[in-house]
């Protein structure tokens, strides 16, 4: 197994993600943790684009399958010889603060990490265009710009949570 | 449709392209004209001289077959397919391609310096006596998904789409293959008989002047079809012409993707692009790349224009390379001048798979058991420095290809609600065949079918190549062609010889 798979599957574990990877919930969890935790530092690089559960990474998706299932289909157990980094453990931490907050805000946790890791992205990656130009540290105003559908399932004042619960852990 | 006026391009393949304003808006973008200067087959020019054509007019070709194929699927099913859904897909075909790097596939594919293995490897910490994990394998992103953060990155595709009215996230999501509201339409983009493929088999064969592409291209678009589930179809009177397109694609691989000297020329230039990712000259990590796409100028600037200039510059700048042995300057000069002056890495193995055998040849199971821990010997043995052994891996393609995981993405699984077999059904690639009642089978079962009994063959050949530096040196200051050449082949044949006696074949 690589070393990219030692982590995701060290990562899986604390993560509480079934590294068979089989149902829509994992995956979801996985891709926003993933995407939170680059957001706090992680140097993992996969590259993110918005997709209609917000930010959505095809390259971790092709690594989780093919350094991850497939060896542990075959076998591998090289993650058993590993732990994670204390700089790793540091950003799981603070990852866990933000989601300790998913019940203060009403949602379930995967709903919370969609909408931290979609409110994150809107703020750092979403490009406007002159003429829809928004204050990006406002979550109301990023909010009002998000596509109807991610309106519908989250409030404005669940945006301003998310965006609060950022800044607290520095990712803001 | 709209008022628009209309305005034609004269393409070799397809005649006159139909084009409207809107479109020529993307066409006459920066970021689009630099598809000009991206070549479509890489190095197969230095077999095949007529196949310098580039990614643009490719693009040009997809986006005719795209009009076309959504035009009649507009027909047949008005309720369906509007005039919205032929205004997005006729504009994501343009777009299909505006991700993809110098020399295409070459670069895209290429191993990276270990650089971010380095930074992850700090993210974990091994424990005592525990199995040691590998270096990570990194790559480039794939095109596609440069495409898709060209689409939602860049200045002016985005006004060009937004000034038509056109979501760019919406391109994007077909670029990547993941549109989930309404699959078909990553299904007349990607799939195995979609307009991507028609358009490269048809150029291609024209382009290089290899007679495999002389598919029935007009049949095949008079022929698609919408299931009841809305899969992209053909109908049974087509099956005959999809099955030509099928083998032409595969008499393809072998005559021109892997055509031997191609395939040594490929595995030459990606050493060379190594060395220059390693020394700076090229990105170094997948994070460079979206930096890249962010910058106004520096995506205009990364084409093959750059890259040649470079290798030129290689070649040419304070004399010739010193050696043997060469130094890693002294490599990167001779691979420069090798690329420049067209000198071909020698083929001392191949070995070629049975189609229809259900094992590997012999001769692949000793490439993949036995070639990489020999190399260094024969290198030494031959007197050949193992730096200027190379290894070229078509690996295994099929008639028809599916990759499972491809269909796990947020829209699919949203579509399909976690239903795993509904959710390989919506985006495999296979080709499917409409009955007449509304539902479709894949070609691949029905028995009557050619692709039947060849579904399961695979196509792959591997090989390993050997440049030989005195061959490479002799350019710079040729003497008799006629005596050099037949020296360097005997002594190319003295090595696979060699290789031969020592796998036992």
């Amino acid at each position: 197994m690589t070393n990219r798979g030692v982590l995701l599957k060290l990562l899986m574990d604390k993560l509480g993600v079934d590294p068979q990877l089989g149902t829509f919930r994992n995956r979801l969890v996985l891709q926003k943790s993933v995407y939170l935790l680059q957001a706090l530092g992680m140097p993992t690089a996969f590259g993110y684009n918005w997709y209609l559960r917000g930010p959505y990474s095809p390259a971790l998706t092709a690594a989780a399958f093919e350094e991850v299932v497939k060896p542990l289909e075959q076998g591998d157990d090289t993650p058993s010889g590993y732990t994670l980094s204390r700089e790793t453990e540091d950003r799981l931490d603070k990852l866990q603060g933000m989601k300790d907050q998913a019940d203060k805000a009403g949602l379930a946790p995967e709903k919370w990490l969609e909408l931290l890791a979609s409110i994150h992205f809107y703020k750092h990656k979403m490009y406007f265009p002159p003429e829809k130009q928004v204050d990006k540290n406002n979550a109301e105003a990023l909010y009002g710009h998000m596509p109807p559908a991610k309106r519908h399932a989250f409030t404005a004042k669940q945006a301003e949570q998310a965006a609060a619960a950022l800044n607290a852990a520095d990712a803001w | 449709m709209g008022a628009s006026s209309r305005k034609h391009i004269a393409d070799p393949i397809h005649g006159a392209i139909d084009v409207r304003d809107h479109e020529f808006d993307v066409i006459d973008t920066p970021t689009f004209q630099r598809l000009r200067r991206i070549k479509q087959l890489a190095m197969a020019s230095q077999v095949y001289p007529g196949a310098d054509h580039s990614r643009f007019v490719h693009s040009l070709g997809v986006f005719a077959l795209t009009g076309r194929m959504v035009a009649r699927l507009r027909e047949l099913h008005p309720d369906t397919v509007g005039e919205r859904d032929e205004k997005i897909l006729r504009l994501a075909a343009l777009l299909h391609d505006v991700g993809h790097y110098p020399y295409s596939h070459l670069l895209e594919k290429l191993k990276l310096p270990a650089k971010q293995d380095t930074e992850i490897a700090q993210t974990i910490e091994p424990k005592e006596n525990g199995r040691k994990a590998e270096p990570t394998p990194t790559q480039y992103p794939k095109h596609d998904e440069v495409g898709a953060g060209v689409v939602l990155e860049r200045a002016d595709i985005m006004g060009a789409l937004r000034s038509n009215k056109v979501e760019p996230q919406e391109i994007a999501k077909i670029l990547t293959y993941r549109h989930g509201e309404k699959p078909w339409y990553n299904q007349v983009i990607s799939r195995d008989l979609d307009t991507d493929r028609l358009d490269y088999l048809l150029r291609d064969a024209h382009f290089t002047g290899v007679p495999y592409g002389g598919i029935d291209i007009e049949y095949i678009l008079r022929n698609v079809e919408l299931d009841d589930e809305d899969n992209v179809c053909i109908t049974p009177k087509a099956i005959l012409s999809a099955e030509h397109f099928l083998l032409g694609r595969w008499f393809n691989y072998g005559a021109v993707v892997y055509q031997k000297t191609v395939m040594g020329m490929e595995a030459l230039l990606r050493a060379l692009l190594q060395r220059m990712a390693s020394s700076g000259l090229l990105p170094d990590c997948p994070k460079r790349i979206w930096e890249i796409v962010e910058d106004p100028q520096g995506f205009l600037e990364f084409d093959d224009h750059y890259v040649d200039a470079e290798i030129r510059k290689l070649a040419y700048g304070e004399g010739p390379p010193k050696g043997p042995p060469f130094d890693d300057e002294a490599l990167t000069k001779l691979f420069a001048v090798a690329v420049m002056h067209r000198v071909k890495p020698r083929c001392v193995f191949e070995a070629i798979q049975e189609p229809a055998g259900h094992n590997k040849s012999y001769a692949l199971e000793r490439f993949d058991t036995e070639a990489a821990k020999k190399i260094a010997s024969w290198a030494s043995q031959r007197d050949v420095q193992g730096d200027l052994w190379f290894t070229g891996d078509s690996k295994e393609r099929s008639l028809e290809e599916v990759r499972p995981y491809e269909s796990f993405t947020d829209e699919v699984d949203d579509e399909s609600g976690g239903d795993a077999q509904k959710r390989r059904k919506g985006v495999s690639k296979l080709i499917r065949v409409a009955d007449g009642n509304g539902k479709s089978s894949f070609l691949a079962d029905r028995q009557t079918s050619l692709v039947h009994p060849l579904s399961k063959a695979k196509f792959r050949v591997a090989r390993i190549y050997v440049l030989l530096p005195e061959e490479v040196l002799q350019t710079l200051n040729p003497p008799d062609k006629r005596r050099w050449r037949t020296k360097y082949k005997r002594r190319a044949e003295e090595i696979r010889s060699h290789i031969a006696r020592d796998l036992g074949l």
